[in-house]
Order: C-alpha cells, then sequence, then structure tokens
C-alpha cells in the first residue's frame, strides 16, 4: 500500500518534503516528518496494531495522544528497547524500529486468540478464582500459563544504554497545559512579571486549538497561537517546556514531571526528571475523550472521534474514508463537519439524544450527511477491522450501515489528576455527566477544559484570569488582559450513554486491562459494593493508561448495576504519575558507580599505588587487604596480622569520626554523653568512652582525647560518625543550651594511621619530632598534639589490635607524605601497610567490640562492660538502662567462641543452641555476630552472644546455619583470645 | 627531620571542550577557619577579628581578599587566601588570639573548594541542589550550606556566574564526577588546579 493511501493531499503540519523511512514488525514503511507512529501507520493504512492483553483481539488506534489504550508497542531493540510506549506519543524519526506486543507467534496470526473463545473464564476476577485450587498447581501451571498469555511488552535484561538527568526547578506559577487556557495563564502571569513554567506534554503548543477548525480575533487560531508562542519566547521570566509531562502534584507545591528530550544530540540525556517546587499551579490539562460500551466497539477502526480530528488536522490523515460517527453529545457534530469539509463521505451521525437545531447539524444536512436520532450502535460489525454497525432506533428497528471506521464520542472527561493527587475527590456533575475536580485545592487552581468548562471562550477567560488570581496573591501587578473574541461555537450538550443495552457480544469499557461491561456488572451481582474493591476485582483502570479513556464509563455502569447514582460511587483515589514514568528518569544518574556519592580517605591514592583491595563500607571506599604477588585475602591478611604481631604495620584509620569540644562546660557536657566517667580525665591523657541511646542501649563507643582542661577531641565509630554528631547536636541545642560547649566535626581535617605492633615507638619516633614517645613520658593511653616536620600532628597511645600501638592524625593533605615516611623509616623493621581485613582479625582476637556487637540491641553488661558505667553520675541511658529486660541475668552476653572440629568454618550471623539441639525458638541461646581465623591461634574464632554466657565457659554449644543446612559444635571461651593481660598492649 | 609536603585534592588531568559554557577547577591556598564563639561572645570575636561578621545564617561577607560565610548561630568559616605551605597558621594564630571567646578549627585540610563558573553555572548546579538559584533569590553574596546528590556543600554565590562549592575532602572525587555528568551536555571542562 502507498505511503499515502491515507493522506489528504492538502493540510496537516507535516513536512511533505522530508521523508522518514520506519519499520514496524520488521516491515518497512515510509512516513513524513511531523508525523507520529500512530499517524504514519495510519497513513500506510495499517489497522492493526497490538493484541489485548488478556483475549488477544484485535486492536487497532482508539486515541491521538496520552490517552491511547491499545497501541502499545515496543521502540528500538536490544538494550534500548522500550516496551509499551503509545505509538500515538512517538515522534517519527528516520530509522525508527517498532514492534507490536503480547502476540505468538505474529501479530496477524495470533494463536492465544483462542482465549477469546475461553473467555467466559476469564471474567471478573478470574486471577483469585483461578488460585483457589489446588495450590501446587499455582506456580507450577497457572502462573505460567497466565503470565505468558497475558502480558504486555517485555523488558530487555540488559543496562539501559540511555542517560537521564535530574534537575530542580522553581517558579512562582506553573502552568500545566499549553493549551488556550494554559496559554493566556502563561501569558498573563508572564507579562506582569511572575516566574512562569509552562509544561506541555505535547511536542507544540496550542492543545485542542491544534485539532479544531476556530478562529480567534477573527484570524485563524493557529495565527493567534504563534503570535502568543513569540511572546512568551520572549519574555525572559517565562520557560516553555514542551515534551513535558507533569506527572504528579505534592504536597506544598511540589510537582514531579518528566522531559522528553531531543535523541539525536549525543550531551543531551533522553529525559529529564523535573522536580518543581511552584507558588502555585495553574492546571489547563484540558479534557479526553471517553467510548462507549459496546458490542464490538474495540475492533481495529473504532476510534475516538476527538483523534481523527487530531489526525486530520495535524497530519492530513484519516484513518477512514466512509467513517460513521457515533456520539453523545454535540462534539461529535463538530469532527463529522471536519471531516465533511475535508472531502470525507461521512456515512451517518448516530446520536442518542434528542433532535437539536443547531448550525452544525443544519450544516451536516446540507451536505447530505444522515443523521440519526434516539438512536444507537449496538454493534460494530467486522473481521479484521470495522466493516459496518447494527444501528438500533428508539422503538428497537434494527438497521446495518456499511462504513469502514466508526468515530466514537461518549462525552469528555476533564483531566483532574492532578488536582485529585493530594487526596481531594472529584465531584459528579449531572449536567455535563462527567467528574469535575474537587474544590480548589491550596494553589492549584483547575481552568477551562480540566474544570469542565468546554467552550473556547471559557478556556480563554479562566486562563486569564486565574493567572491574574495567583499573581495578585503573589504580590504582582497583574491587569486583566482585554480577552481575545473568539467565533461562535454551538454550546456542550450531552445526552449521557454509557453502555448500549442488549450488546451480546463483549463490550469493552477498559480496552487495555480487557474489562468488559458485564465484568463490572458481574462484580456488582458477587457482591462488590465499593469502588475501589471493583476497581481491583475486575481490574479496571489498572493497566498502564491507568483507565484514562475507561474509568468514568466503568464507574457509571457499576453505578448502574448496583442502581445508585453515580456520585454516590465515586471514583478511585487517583496517584502519581499520570502517565508511565520509567525508572531510569526517577533514578536519574544515579546508576552505576554513581549509585551512590563514595567516599575516598586522604591515602586512597597510594594505598591504590600499594597495590591495596578496596571495598565498600557504608560510603566508604577503604583498602581490604595489601596482597603480594600471588596472595589472596586470606593469604594477605593473616601476613598482615603476623607482621602486627610481631613487628610492625600501618593502617588507614582516617575515617574515623572526630569531633572537637570546647568551652567551659565541654566535661561536664562529656560527662553526660558517655556512661564512663570523664570527670578524672586530665590533660594528655585519652578514655575509652561508651555512649548510651536514651533506652540503655549501646549508641556508639570511641576515645576522649583531652588536650587541655575545657579541650577535647573524641573520636566515634566511622559508622556513626554522623549519627553521634547529631545526637551531640540534639542535646546540645535542645535539652542542654545552658551549657558552655562549641563544637564541631573535624573527621575531614584529620587523616589518620594507626601504627601498630612490638616495634610502632621506635619507628614512630623517627618521623616524629614532638613529643617523645618512650613509656615513661608517653604511656598507655597518654595523648598529644606534636609536630612532624614542622606539621602540627595529634597523637595518641591507644590500641585496637592490642599490640603496643599509636593513632597519629595530620592534616589531610600532609597524610600521603606522612605514610611515605612511616614506610621509609620502618623499612629495615619490616613495616607492613594492612587492611581492614586484619584489622578485624586482631579485633576479634582481642574481644574488642565493633559494628557487629554494637548493632544498637546491646547494653554495656551484654557487651561485658558493666563495670565501666558509673552509676551514681545522671547520663543519657541511665534512666532506662535499669529495667528487667535489659538486666535479665539470661541476656545473651559477649563470649568467645572456638569450633570444636578446628577444621570446621564459622559463619557470622549462625544461631546459638544446645548442642544437638533442634532449632525451635525454644532453643535460642544467642547469635554469632564476628567471625575470623586467627592466625595466632592457627583456627577460627568468633564472638557471639550467649546467654548465661559466664557459666557456660568451657560448656559446648551448637552454631547453627539453617540456610545452609550447616550446624558446628563450638566451645565457649572468655571473648579474650589474645594476651587477655594486656602485657603486650602496656608493654 | 622528616618533610610532609601537602597535596592538592583532585589530581586529574584538565580537560576540553568545544563551545563550553561551564568550567570547573579546585581552588588551592585557601585556609578556611571554622571559628564558634561562646556564648555572649559574638562582640568581643569581632572586636579581635577586627571586622563585622555576616549575622544571618546563609550569607557571606567580602573582607579585604577574603570571605566570612555564617554557618549557624555564633558560627563562622573564614575563608582566606595564603601561600601553600602556611595553611592552618591562621588557626594557630586565632587560637591563640580568641582564646576564652571562641574554639578556632583548622578546616583547610577537611574541604575541597571547587569553582564553578560560565553562563550554564546556574543550570549545572540547579540540577543537584533543591534551593532557588535565580539571581533574584540568590545572587553575588548568598551562602547556603545544602546537599548535592546526598553529599553536603555549602555553596556561595561569588559572581552572577560563579559558585564556589566547599564539600567534604572524602566526597571530592564524587563531587566533581556529578559536576562533570552534570555539565555534559553545555560542554563542562575541568581546568588546572589554581589559586
Amino acid at each position: 500500500m502507498s505511503p499515502d493511501a491515507f493522506r489528504l493531499r492538502t493540510g496537516g503540519r507535516i513536512d511533505r518534503t522530508s521523508r522518514l523511512a520506519f519499520t514496524f514488525d520488521g516491515r518497512r514503511y515510509k512516513g513524513l516528518a511531523g508525523d507520529t507512529l500512530a499517524s504514519a501507520l495510519l497513513a500506510n493504512g495499517v489497522k492493526l496494531f497490538g493484541r489485548s492483553f488478556k483475549h488477544h483481539r484485535r486492536r487497532g488506534i482508539m486515541g491521538f495522544g496520552v490517552e491511547e489504550p491499545n497501541a502499545l508497542v515496543t521502540i528500538g531493540n536490544g538494550a534500548a528497547a522500550e516496551p509499551n510506549t503509545r505509538a500515538t506519543m512517538v515522534e517519527l524519526a528516520e530509522g525508527l524500529e517498532a514492534t507490536s506486543q503480547n502476540r505468538w507467534p505474529t501479530l496477524s496470526l495470533d494463536l492465544q486468540a483462542v482465549n477469546g473463545l475461553a473467555g467466559r473464564f476469564l471474567g471478573a476476577g478470574f486471577y483469585y478464582k483461578t488460585f483457589k485450587w489446588p495450590p501446587a498447581a499455582w506456580t507450577g501451571l497457572y502462573e505460567k500459563v497466565i503470565r505468558h498469555a497475558a502480558g504486555l511488552g517485555r523488558a530487555s535484561h540488559a543496562a539501559d544504554p540511555d542517560r537521564y538527568d535530574k534537575s530542580f526547578a522553581f517558579c512562582d506559577v506553573l502552568v500545566v497545559g499549553g493549551g488556550p487556557a494554559g496559554l493566556m495563564a502563561a501569558l498573563v502571569a508572564g507579562r506582569a512579571g511572575a516566574r512562569v513554567t509552562l509544561a506541555d506534554e505535547m511536542p507544540a503548543l496550542g492543545g485542542r486549538l491544534r485539532h479544531e477548525d476556530r478562529r480567534i480575533d477573527g484570524r485563524g487560531a493557529m495565527l493567534w497561537l504563534g503570535e502568543i508562542e513569540r511572546e512568551l519566547a520572549a519574555l525572559a521570566n517565562v520557560t516553555l517546556l514542551r515534551r513535558t509531562t507533569v506527572f504528579g502534584a505534592y504536597d506544598h507545591g511540589t510537582f514531579g514531571a518528566v522531559e522528553q528530550l531531543a535523541s539525536d544530540d549525543g550531551r543531551l540525556p533522553r529525559q529529564r526528571f523535573w522536580q518543581i517546587s511552584a507558588g502555585a499551579a495553574v492546571l489547563a490539562t484540558g479534557a479526553i475523550e471517553r467510548s462507549i460500551a459496546f458490542a464490538g466497539n474495540d475492533l481495529p477502526g473504532v476510534m475516538l472521534a476527538s483523534a481523527a480530528q487530531g489526525y486530520l488536522f495535524e497530519h492530513a490523515v484519516v484513518a477512514g474514508w466512509r467513517p460513521v460517527v457515533f456520539t453523545t453529545n454535540s462534539s461529535g457534530y463538530a469532527t463529522a463537519l471536519d471531516l465533511v469539509r475535508a472531502g470525507i463521505a461521512v456515512q451517518a451521525v448516530i446520536d442518542n439524544g434528542p433532535v437539536v437545531d443547531s448550525a452544525t447539524a443544519r450544516a451536516l444536512h446540507e451536505a447530505g450527511v444522515p443523521l440519526f436520532r434516539h438512536a444507537v450502535v449496538e454493534r460494530a460489525v467486522g473481521g479484521r477491522a470495522v466493516t459496518g454497525v447494527v444501528m438500533r432506533d428508539e422503538l428497537g428497528g434494527r438497521r446495518e450501515l456499511e462504513c469502514d471506521q466508526l468515530l466514537v464520542s461518549g462525552g469528555w472527561n476533564p483531566t483532574l489528576h492532578l488536582a485529585a493527587h493530594r487526596g481531594g475527590r472529584p465531584r459528579w456533575d449531572d449536567q455535563l455527566a462527567t467528574f469535575l475536580p474537587p474544590p480548589a485545592d491550596g494553589e492549584l487552581l483547575p481552568v477551562g477544559a480540566a474544570a469542565g468548562r468546554f467552550a473556547l471562550e471559557d478556556c480563554l477567560a479562566d486562563g486569564a484570569m486565574a493567572a491574574v488570581d495567583l499573581c495578585r496573591r503573589l504580590g504582582h501587578a497583574a491587569r486583566t488582559p482585554t480577552l481575545p473574541g473568539t467565533d461562535e461555537a454551538e454550546p456542550y450538550r450531552i445526552t449521557p450513554l454509557f453502555a448500549v443495552e442488549g450488546a451480546g457480544a463483549k463490550a469493552f469499557v477498559d480496552l487495555q486491562n480487557d474489562v468488559t461491561a458485564a465484568d463490572l456488572r458481574q462484580a456488582a451481582a458477587e457482591g462488590y459494593r465499593s469502588i475501589e474493591h471493583a476497581k481491583r476485582y475486575t481490574t479496571l483502570g489498572m493497566a498502564t493508561d491507568q483507565g484514562k479513556t475507561a474509568n468514568v464509563t466503568g464507574l457509571a455502569i457499576l453505578a448502574e448495576a448496583l442502581a445508585r447514582p453515580v456520585a454516590e460511587v465515586g471514583t478511585t483515589g487517583f496517584r502519581p504519575p499520570y502517565t508511565p514514568v520509567a525508572i531510569g528518569a526517577l533514578a536519574h544518574h544515579h546508576r552505576g558507580p554513581h549509585f551512590a556519592p563514595v567516599r575516598r580517605t586522604p591515602l586512597h591514592a597510594a594505598q591504590v599505588v600499594l597495590g591495596a583491595v578496596f571495598f565498600e563500607t557504608g560510603l566508604w571506599l577503604r583498602a581490604r587487604y595489601v596482597p603480594r604477588p600471588g596472595e589472596d585475602m586470606a593469604a594477605a591478611s593473616r601476613r598482615e596480622v603476623q607482621a602486627v604481631r610481631a613487628g610492625v604495620g600501618v593502617v588507614d584509620v582516617s575515617p574515623l569520626g572526630k569531633i572537637e569540644l570546647a568551652g567551659s562546660d565541654a566535661r561536664a557536657f562529656l560527662e553526660r554523653l558517655y556512661c564512663n566517667g570523664m570527670a578524672t580525665l586530665r590533660p594528655g591523657r585519652a578514655r575509652y568512652g561508651l555512649m548510651l541511646r536514651e533506652d540503655g542501649m549501646v549508641l556508639d563507643d570511641g576515645t576522649i582525647w583531652c588536650f587541655g582542661s575545657g579541650h577535647f577531641m573524641v573520636t566515634t565509630t566511622t559508622a556513626n560518625a554522623a549519627a553521634v554528631l547529631s545526637h551531640m547536636e540534639l542535646h546540645h541545642q535542645h535539652f542542654w543550651p545552658e551549657l558552655d560547649v562549641q563544637f564541631a566535626s573535624v573527621s575531614e581535617q584529620w587523616a589518620g594511621l594507626a601504627v601498630a605492633g612490638p616495634r610502632s615507638r621506635e619507628v614512630l619516633q623517627r618521623v616524629v619530632d614532638e613529643p617523645a614517645l618512650d613509656d615513661a613520658s608517653f604511656p598507655f593511653m597518654a595523648v598529644a598534639e606534636g609536630r612532624i616536620g614542622g606539621v602540627v600532628c595529634r597523637i595518641a597511645r591507644i590500641s585496637f589490635s592490642g599490640e603496643r600501638a599509636f593513632e597519629v592524625f595530620v592534616p589531610a593533605g600532609h597524610a600521603e607524605a606522612l605514610l611515605d615516611c612511616l614506610l621509609e623509616a620502618g623499612a629495615t623493621d619490616g613495616i607492613t601497610l594492612y587492611g581492614l581485613e586484619a584489622m578485624g582479625t586482631m579485633r576479634i582476637e582481642k574481644g574488642h567490640v565493633a559494628g557487629a556487637e554494637l548493632d544498637g540491641r546491646t547494653t554495656p553488661r551484654d557487651l561485658g562492660l558493666e563495670r565501666m558505667q558509673i552509676r551514681k553520675k545522671p547520663h543519657i541511658g541511665a534512666a532506662l538502662r535499669d529495667r528487667p529486660g535489659l538486666t535479665d541475668p539470661a541476656r545473651p552476653m559477649l563470649v568467645g567462641l572456638v569450633p570444636v572440629d578446628r577444621s570446621e568454618r564459622l559463619r557470622a550471623g549462625a544461631l546459638l543452641v544446645p548442642e544437638g539441639a533442634e532449632v525451635v525458638q525454644a532453643n535460642d541461646l544467642g547469635r554469632v555476630t564476628s567471625i575470623a581465623w586467627s592466625p595466632g591461634l592457627g583456627h577460627p574464632i568468633a564472638l557471639g552472644f550467649l546467654a548465661h554466657g559466664t557459666e557456660r565457659l568451657g560448656q559446648r554449644v551448637d552454631a547453627v546455619f539453617p540456610l545452609y543446612r550447616e550446624r558446628v559444635t563450638v566451645e565457649v571461651r572468655q571473648s579474650c583470645f589474645v594476651d587477655p593481660e594486656g602485657e603486650r598492649l602496656r608493654g | 627531620m622528616v618533610e610532609l609536603r601537602e597535596r592538592p585534592v583532585i589530581l586529574r588531568p584538565a580537560t576540553t571542550a568545544e563551545g563550553s559554557r561551564c568550567r570547573v577547577a579546585e581552588r588551592l591556598g585557601l585556609c578556611l577557619t571554622q571559628v564558634i564563639a561562646r556564648p555572649g561572645q559574638e562582640r568581643e570575636l569581632a572586636r579581635i577579628l577586627g571586622q563585622k561578621l555576616p549575622e544571618r545564617p546563609g550569607t557571606a561577607m567580602t573582607i579585604g581578599d577574603g570571605t566570612v560565610m555564617a554557618l549557624r548561630p555564633r558560627d563562622w568559616l573564614l575563608v582566606r587566601h595564603d601561600p601553600v605551605g602556611r595553611r592552618g597558621g591562621l588557626a594557630v594564630d586565632l587560637r591563640r588570639r580568641l582564646d576564652g571567646v571562641a574554639l578556632v578549627i583548622d578546616q583547610s585540610h577537611g574541604r575541597v573548594v571547587l569553582r564553578l563558573e560560565g553562563a550554564a553555572s546556574r543550570s549545572v548546579l540547579q540540577k543537584g541542589i533543591d534551593i532557588d538559584l535565580h539571581p533574584d533569590q540568590f545572587g553575588p553574596g548568598a551562602a547556603a550550606q545544602t546537599g548535592i546528590a546526598g553529599m553536603a556543600v555549602l555553596v556561595h554565590a561569588v559572581a552572577d556566574e560563579a559558585f564556589d562549592l566547599y564539600g567534604n575532602r572524602s566526597f571530592a572525587e564524587s563531587l566533581l564526577d556529578w559536576l562533570l555528568e552534570a555539565g555534559r551536555e553545555w560542554g563542562i571542562v575541568l581546568e588546572a588546579s589554581g589559586t
């Protein structure tokens, strides 16, 4: 068929000189620049676009824009394939590849169309009924069959090659929709100097103006549109966002929108997600035409009347040369007349309403178009596509009319979604037989067709007045403009009709989810009273189009079946998004390596050079081990541990949280924060500190360095650095503002290295100018501000490894140089850079608690640190720490564990039960928290929490891991495996 | 005696792009000093410093070749240009002069300072910053502690089309990655670090 078989010789806003080649299901077609995929295929005479979701019925194009329920296609292939795309919203591009969906093996021969014959088993609630019995068949049989048969397009499993982007936007007035109402609003607000953002989902502004033959101020509406667009573009305070769908309205004037961007500019992302904060919003979202439920209303060739106008004016495409129009309202006449004027042989206009004398009707009559009043289309007839209709008049007389297209107008539904996103319920209007937006919701004003005011002059006036009103509220001096004059048009009138009585075959309501009028009546008969329940039972409006053409019709049919007024039945809740949003757009650049920001220590680059292997701990990238050639993690970290225990090692501890405090009440502040005593901490000394939450559980541990009576630095665990700072800020600002204490995080300023091992002092002293590090002047738990090569440093003799050790901090920019110096100074002592794996092993050998033990569920007593608490002093956690549940002697407490068979491995997270006992709640004794292979002992060790732990020392319990069906018998030990007396530490 | 050289945070080669409308560079040689006054000592602090301090958090004042930004009540960040090698010197000096008046903390090494300049700089930042950067709302002299893609950032509008971003040093690479990605459509380039 010729590429222009269904295109008029003149008219349309396409570029007839620019031919674009594209494929649909592998077949080559040609379209024109300015076409959508839908209009190009229609121009080529294509009628069949897809198969329906459940019954695999043949489906054609129904709509023109976002409301399209049928023509879902997959665009592109491979990784870039984008399934479930509405053909009506795809701008044609050279080389475009489109594929139909939900058919097997091909679109024209779909073997699963037999589902249509078995349709009575696929009625309302079939899914729920199917899964009643027998359970074994659920996943084995039913699910597979249903998933294969029912469905939409398939997502590619490959990574999406497209880029997405996000931006925040701020404006005084957000105008949603660039039709006549939106344009007037933007113009008035823009002229008043307000910051205006106008978003429209189509490539070109104008909305319905583009699809009707109207005159404004005495000239064609398109001329007027051009002028307005030029003025808006020239206003610096107006931002025009075309191809941008505002998909959600949220609290505090926040809106979500997605913009489609040009695909041929490599620098641009494919879509941009806009988070818009608006002082006020004008909802000029227009209205969407609805269909009518009658038999065969889903045949290819049945189309919304407004869509036919769209294709005619925008693309000069007609989907049929001999259409019949079936309408309940005045707009169907306008469609018929537009088609007649374009030379189309309209076969008949069928109207269920009474005779109305109007200019349009007279014009149609003069053009020889038969008008049938008080009549309905009972059935659309045809095999592959519509070939005729069966009309029934008011006396029940039937008559068949031939046609190649059936245009339907069931009336107009305001696009009120955004107005209802924040919970407001739409109101039923008897006159218009549709729902209107809820009463104005804050600074969000529906105008024009979105407010049920369909006439062009009302749209123009509404937009202007809303802008004046909002601008004045926002403090901009807006002037009421002289409204443009419009040509005469017939006022909107409708004789409501949702479903044609007595339809035998399937009369569809929701075409995308294959919900029929009979399904809704069945739901009512089965006792579904609430619209929310009936919706879920029948799946009405639950497809990707969210029932844009179906919901109001469905509600009306249900209301009738329940013998209740539609107003009482109401609508289901409206939730964002208005149209489907790609997950990629919401994720924008947060994917792959940019999923979350990464924190690197000041020693990152240096450790990369030294061959360290890194891993993620929270946001931090940290050196896990530093292998020599041929070493795996186990071998490397074992060597690293041995190097520290026998000589000296150095590890990057920069991510530790560091908070500096000063003030005359700094010490008092610390006394209240930590459960152990700080009153006797002298300048030049450090102390271990344990911080509790209000409920008596441990929040964090760290060290407190005292530099002067009113000058401290505390360290926190890496994981809790931010939480501890917030904890301090809350207590200072809110509970104890009277305390004279100033503090701030210095975590990023100071890079840290721990130098550990029997040879640590000698090596460190070689680089440290001051202080002297000998035992007498710098004993265990001493701290000092010193100097290294003229640079200020902070040093403490503190140990996590259990060896003689120091923590030394320097300003971050000097950290690399310090590491170099240490490695050079310690070369003769075999100084070894070690990673977190070795550090973790050594702390487990020492029984030091860390994140796995400080998990927010443990008390000082659980950790064996009860003696640290000063019972007399008030501190956070003191009030609640003695609750019976926390002092229960049966509470699991920290112990060491060793497998009886030394060759067996242990697993963190394993449960502890009596030896040989069943894994049931009653046998629960505790859990394993940390595991390591101890190079010093030559076998696995673990830390865990065990009920009556101290009484069980030397006894056996089982560590079980049901997921892997593992059971290891372990011996209970003290939690400190190495040097329990601390001789190495202090020596 | 050992010598501890200092290295800049960003070690990446400069890039070029045609028709670039935006550029970013690390600012070197800045001395950042956080000063937190003891309650009631604000006037005394200003007297000793010999300069007025901005009062409202989110505002900056230019003083000589430096800037003072109000972070929180009684909390300021002093930014001065200082030759490399003497960084932190100001803090040592101030700590002595402000003893009993304020807590003085050197943050020179804890932050990376990125200068973003060019016609598109505002649009680039608006992709990540959830505050209104329109010149009427956030003109030269404005400063705000905010965030970009989960990273804490202090943004200071230094001119119509120039911003200084103070980020935590550990996030420097991620922040730069973010800027280069966000600025791609305007041909953003990374320039050599400078003072």
